[in-house]
C-alpha cells in the first residue's frame, strides 16, 4: 500500500466532507482547493505525472480562480446565503449516497481482476510524451471537438454573464 | 341461350326501381313513381316467363355465374344465379303477383304522402325475394332471406308515427332473428359436413355421406353423421318457422298486419312467408334422408294449422282473420312438404298466393271503402254497395275454404292425400294419422271461419245505415279480377298435375317406390273427407251467422257461459302472454340484471370510471413529487440510476 | 491495489453527490459537481493500469484531459448562469429557481 496514496486520500476525503458541509462558499472553495491538490497527489501515485500537473493547472489554476472570482463578484453577505435544508431532508440524502457508495464498493470489491497492484507497466507511463502522442494521433478528432466545445462555452459564458446592452444604456 | 346470360336482370330491375324511387322519389310526380316501380317487376316477370320456357329445353336448369363473392382459404362462395323448375315456379309467383300488387298499391296508396317510399320498399322487397329464390348457394339465399326480413320490418312499421306499428315491426324483426339464428346454425352445420354452400355441391356431398359413420373433424367430431344432419335439418326448419310463421315463432305474423294492406298481401301472404317452404324444397335432398325430422315438421305444421285455425274463428279484425288463416295455410304447406311429395306443398304455395293475395287485396278494397275500418262487426251488408268487390272476395273465400272446383280445393286436397298416403303406408308412424285428422279438422275450420268472415262482412244488416262508401280505384279492381280468375281456374286447368310433371325431376326421389294403388285410395279419402268437412264448415257458418237471431244468441253465449272457451280463442290462446311471461320478461330481467350489475357496476364504475379514477388518483399522488425543485429532480434521478445499476449488476 | 483507488474515487463521487443533492447554494452545488468529476477522473486513471491483453496505452489519461476540458467549460457556463440569475433574482438558492414547478 502506497503511504502517499493513504495520506492523500485521507486529506482529500476530509476536505471533501468539509467542503460539502461548509455554510460559507468561501470556506468551501478553500476546502475544495485542498481536495484538488490531494487528488493531484493521488494521480502521481497512480503513475500519471502529466495528469497531476495538468490537474493542478486546470483545477486550482483556472477553475478555482473562477469560483473565487464569482464568489467575490457576488459578494454575498451571511444573511444573503439563504437557508439550507433541515436535517430531516439531508439525512435521507446522506443515506442514499451512502447506499450508492456501498453498491459501488460491493461491485469493486467483488471483482477479483481489480485486486492487483497499481503498478505502471513501464517507466514512461503517463509521461508528457506518451500522452501527447496518443492525444494528437489516436484522439486527434475528439481533441479538436473538445476545443470547439470550449470555444462555444466561452462565448456562452460571455453572452450569459454580460449585462444587456439596453440595461447598460438605461443605467448609464 | 339468351335468357341464361340475362338472369341477373330479374333481381336487378326491381333494385334499380328501388334506387330511383328511394333516392329521387320525392322529386318525381306520383304517376312516374308508379310507372318506375311497376316497370321493373313487370319486365322481371316477362324475363321469368322466358326463363320458364327455356327450362323446357334445359331441364337441368339455367345457371349464371357472376363473380367470386367470398374467397378466403377454404371458404369459397360464388355469386351466381340459377333457375330450375322450383325457382321458376317461385319466380312466376313472386314477379307475377308482385307486379299485380304493385299496380294495386298505386290505387291503394297514391294518396299517401310517403307513396314513393312505399313503392321503393316494395321494389327492394321484390329484389331481395328474387335473390332468395335465385341464389345458387345457401349464403346468397340468406342474403335475400335477411333482405326480405328487413323490408318486412320497414313495411310493417311503414306508418311509423303510430307506435303500435313500430312495435309490430320490431316484433317481426326480433322473432325472425331468432329463426335466423337457427338458420345460421343449420347452415354452419351443413357447411362443416359438406364443405360447400352451393346447392349442387351440397347435394352431391350429402349424397356421398356415409350416414352410419362418425364426423371426423370440426366441432362435431365423434357425432354420428346422421345426428349432425338431423341437427342441420331441424335448425333449418327452425329458420323456416321464423320466416314462414310456424309454431313457435308464428306470433309476429298476425301483428304484421299493422302494415299497409298491399304489404300484407304481397309479403305476409303470397311471397315472403313462403320462403321457408322454398327452403325446405331447396334442401329436399337433405330432408328425404331424415324421416324423423320430416315427422317433426309435419307435426309442428299440423299443430300450427289447427291452433291458428281456432284463433281465426274468434277474430273480428278482417285482416287478423286472414293473417291467422295464412298461418294455418302455411301449416298445410309445411305438412305437404314434410310428406316428401314436395310438389303438393309447392302447389299450395302457388294457389294460396292467388287466393290469399286476392282476399287481402279485397279486404284492402273493403277497408278503403269503409274509410279504414277493419272491424267486421261494424261492416255487414256491403253486398249491396260493393257488388264487384263482394263477388271477387267470395271467389277468394271459396278458394280458401277449399270448395271444388276452386284452386284451393285442389291444392289442399293434394296435401291431404299426401298426408293420408304417408299415414296409410305400411310401417308408417302413427303420428301421421293424427296429423291427417288435425289437418282435415282444420280444413273444416277454414271453411267455417271463411264463411263467418264473408257473412259478417257482406251480408246481414249494415252496422251503419248512413255510411258513405269510398270509391275503389280501378287499378285495384283490375288486379282483384285478375287474381280472382287465377283463384277460380288454376285448379280446373290442371295446374297441379302440370306442377307435378314440371318439377318432378327437381325433387330427390322418395326412399321407397310410390304405391299407385294406395295413392289412388289416398286421393279418394282426402277428397271425400275434405269435401265433407268443407260442407260441414260452410253449413255451420251459414247456420250460425246468416240469421240475425242466432247470431245474437251466439253473441250472448260468447259473453255468457261460453266466455271461457271463446275467450281462449279470441285471446289467441294467450300465446303472446305466455311468451311475454316466460321468455320476454325473464330476458328483460336478465338484461336489467346485466345492466345493473355487469354494465353499471363492473363496466361503468369499475372498468371505465375506475380506470379514469385510478389514472387521476395516480397522477394526483405523483403530482406531489413534481415540485419543480432541482434537488428533488436530481435526487430522483440518482434513485433511478441506483435502481438501474443495481438491476444491471444483479441480472447483467 | 487498484480497488482501493476505486473505492477512494467512489467515496469522492458519493460525497460530491451528497453535496449536489443536499445543498441549496448553487455555488457549492457546482463545486460538488467538480468533486464528482474528480472521482470519475481517478477511476479513469486507475483503470488504465488494469492489464487487458493488448499493448497498454494511457488512453484513460487522454479521457481525463477531455473531462477536465468539459469541466472547465461547464464551470464557465455554470458560473455565468449563476451571475445572470443573481442579477435578476438576487439569490443563489436553488429552491428559488422553481420556475418549472408543477
Amino acid at each position: 500500500m502506497d503511504p502517499i496514496f493513504l495520506i492523500a486520500s485521507a486529506v482529500a476525503l476530509a476536505s471533501a466532507v468539509n467542503m460539502v458541509t461548509q455554510r460559507n462558499p468561501v470556506y468551501s472553495a478553500v476546502f475544495l482547493l485542498v481536495g484538488f491538490l490531494a487528488v493531484a497527489v493521488t494521480f502521481l501515485s497512480l503513475s500519471a505525472p502529466f495528469l497531476a500537473a495538468i490537474h493542478v493547472v486546470v483545477y486550482t489554476g483556472a477553475i478555482m480562480v473562477l469560483f473565487l472570482f464569482v464568489i467575490m463578484l457576488l459578494n454575498l453577505k451571511p444573511e444573503e446565503l439563504g437557508a439550507e435544508y433541515p436535517i430531516e431532508t439531508r439525512a435521507p440524502i446522506a443515506v442514499l449516497c451512502a447506499a450508492m457508495f456501498g453498491m459501488m464498493s460491493w461491485a469493486i470489491l467483488s471483482d477479483p481482476s481489480l485486486a492487483i497492484p497499481a503498478k505502471a507497466p513501464n517507466a514512461t507511463w503517463g509521461s508528457v510524451e506518451e500522452v501527447g502522442l496518443l492525444l494528437f494521433n489516436v484522439y486527434a478528432l475528439p481533441f479538436e471537438l473538445i476545443s470547439l466545445l470550449i470555444i462555444v462555452a466561452m462565448f456562452g459564458a460571455l453572452v450569459l454573464a454580460k449585462k444587456r446592452l439596453s440595461n447598460v444604456e438605461a443605467t448609464s | 341461350m339468351e335468357i341464361e346470360s340475362s338472369l341477373y336482370l330479374i333481381p336487378l330491375l326491381p333494385l334499380v326501381g328501388f334506387l330511383v324511387n328511394g333516392l329521387l322519389g320525392n322529386q318525381l310526380p306520383k304517376w312516374l313513381v308508379a310507372v318506375i316501380a311497376c316497370t321493373g317487376p313487370f319486365i322481371a316477370f316477362l324475363l321469368s316467363v322466358q326463363a320458364l320456357q327455356a327450362l323446357a329445353t334445359h331441364p337441368e336448369g339455367l345457371h349464371q355465374a357472376m363473380f367470386s363473392w367470398i374467397s378466403t382459404g377454404t371458404l369459397n362462395v360464388p355469386f351466381g344465379l340459377q333457375v330450375d323448375a322450383l325457382t321458376a315456379i317461385m319466380l312466376m309467383n313472386v314477379t307475377g303477383i308482385g307486379t299485380a300488387i304493385h299496380l294495386y298499391s298505386y290505387g291503394y296508396m297514391h294518396a299517401d304522402p310517403s307513396f314513393s317510399r312505399f313503392m321503393a320498399y316494395l321494389n327492394l322487397f321484390l329484389a331481395a325475394m328474387l335473390m332468395l329464390v335465385m341464389g345458387d348457394n345457401l349464403l346468397l339465399l340468406f342474403v335475400g332471406w335477411e333482405g326480405v326480413g328487413l323490408c318486412s320490418y320497414l313495411l310493417i312499421g311503414f306508418w311509423y308515427q303510430d307506435f303500435a306499428n313500430v312495435d309490430a315491426g320490431r316484433k317481426a324483426f326480433i322473432v325472425n332473428r331468432i329463426g335466423d339464428f337457427a338458420f345460421l346454425i343449420g347452415a354452419f352445420t351443413l357447411y362443416s359436413l359438406t364443405g360447400t354452400l352451393e346447392w349442387h355441391g351440397m347435394e352431391q356431398a350429402v349424397a356421398a355421406l356415409d350416414l352410419n359413420a362418425m364426423v371426423v373433424s370440426g366441432p362435431m367430431t365423434g357425432m354420428p353423421i346422421m345426428v349432425a344432419l338431423m341437427i342441420a335439418g331441424l335448425c333449418l326448419f327452425g329458420g323456416a318457422t321464423g320466416k314462414s310463421a310456424q309454431i313457435p315463432l308464428y306470433v309476429w305474423l298476425p301483428d304484421a298486419m299493422a302494415g299497409p294492406t298491399p304489404v300484407s298481401a304481397l309479403i305476409h301472404a303470397a311471397t315472403m312467408v313462403t320462403a321457408g317452404i322454398y327452403l325446405l324444397g331447396r334442401m329436399d335432398f337433405l330432408f328425404v334422408l331424415l324421416p324423423a325430422v320430416m315427422g317433426v315438421i309435419a307435426l309442428v305444421a299440423a299443430c300450427t294449422a289447427l291452433l291458428s285455425g281456432l284463433i281465426a274463428i274468434a277474430q273480428n279484425d278482417i285482416k287478423k282473420v286472414l293473417a291467422y288463416s295464412t298461418v294455418s295455410q302455411l301449416g298445410f304447406m309445411f305438412a305437404g312438404m314434410a310428406t316428401g311429395f314436395f310438389h303438393t306443398g309447392l302447389f299450395h304455395v302457388v294457389t294460396h298466393a292467388f287466393f290469399k293475395a286476392l282476399l287481402f287485396l279485397g279486404a284492402g278494397a273493403v277497408i278503403v271503402a269503409m274509410h279504414h275500418e277493419q272491424d267486421i262487426r261494424k261492416m255487414g251488408g256491403l253486398w249491396k254497395d260493393l257488388k264487384g268487390v263482394s263477388i271477387l272476395f267470395i271467389i277468394g273465400s271459396l278458394a280458401l275454404a277449399g270448395v271444388p272446383p276452386f284452386a284451393g280445393f285442389y291444392s289442399k286436397d293434394a296435401i291431404l292425400a299426401a298426408v293420408y298416403y304417408q299415414a296409410a303406408s305400411p310401417g308408417a308412424s302413427p303420428e301421421w294419422m293424427v296429423i291427417f285428422g288435425m289437418l282435415v279438422f282444420t280444413a273444416g275450420l277454414t271453411a267455417f271461419y271463411t264463411t263467418r268472415l264473408v257473412v259478417l262482412t257482406f251480408f246481414g244488416k249494415p252496422a251503419d245505415e248512413h255510411r258513405h262508401l269510398h270509391e275503389v280505384h280501378w287499378t285495384m279492381m283490375a288486379v282483384l279480377a285478375f287474381l280472382a280468375a287465377l283463384s277460380a281456374l288454376a285448379g280446373v286447368l290442371g295446374l297441379g298435375t302440370w306442377l307435378d310433371t314440371f318439377t318432378h325431376h327437381v325433387w330427390s326421389p322418395p326412399a321407397v317406390e310410390v304405391n299407385e294403388a294406395l295413392e289412388h285410395t289416398a286421393h279418394y279419402v282426402a277428397m271425400g273427407s275434405s269435401t265433407a268437412v268443407v260442407v260441414l264448415g260452410i253449413g255451420a257458418g251459414l247456420f250460425l251467422y246468416l240469421s240475425e237471431s242466432r247470431r245474437e244468441a251466439l253473441d250472448r253465449w260468447t259473453k255468457g257461459s261460453g266466455a271461457r272457451v271463446y275467450g281462449m280463442a279470441s285471446h289467441k290462446f294467450f300465446v303472446d302472454e305466455f311468451y311475454e311471461a316466460f321468455i320476454v320478461n325473464p330476458i328483460g330481467w336478465l338484461a336489467k340484471l346485466l345492466w345493473g350489475v355487469v354494465d353499471r357496476i363492473v363496466i361503468d364504475s369499475g372498468i371505465v370510471e375506475g380506470s379514469a379514477l385510478s389514472v387521476s388518483g395516480f397522477s394526483a399522488a405523483l403530482r406531489h413529487t413534481q415540485v419543480g425543485a432541482v434537488s428533488a429532480a436530481t435526487t430522483s434521478t440518482l434513485v433511478g440510476v441506483i435502481v438501474v445499476v443495481l438491476w444491471l449488476v444483479l441480472h447483467g | 491495489m487498484i480497488s482501493y483507488y476505486l473505492l477512494f474515487a467512489a467515496a469522492l463521487f458519493s460525497i460530491g453527490a451528497y453535496g449536489v443533492l443536499a445543498r441549496r447554494n448553487v455555488l457549492i452545488i457546482l463545486m460538488s459537481l467538480e468533486l464528482m468529476l474528480n472521482g470519475v477522473n481517478i477511476v479513469f486513471v486507475a483503470l488504465s493500469l488494469v492489464p487487458h491483453g493488448v499493448q497498454m496505452a494511457p488512453g484513460g489519461h487522454v479521457f481525463v484531459l477531455m473531462v477536465m476540458a468539459v469541466a472547465a467549460a461547464e464551470v464557465a457556463v455554470g458560473l455565468a448562469i449563476v451571475i445572470a440569475l443573481f442579477r435578476t433574482r438576487q439569490t443563489v438558492d436553488i429552491n428559488d429557481l422553481q420556475m418549472m414547478s408543477g
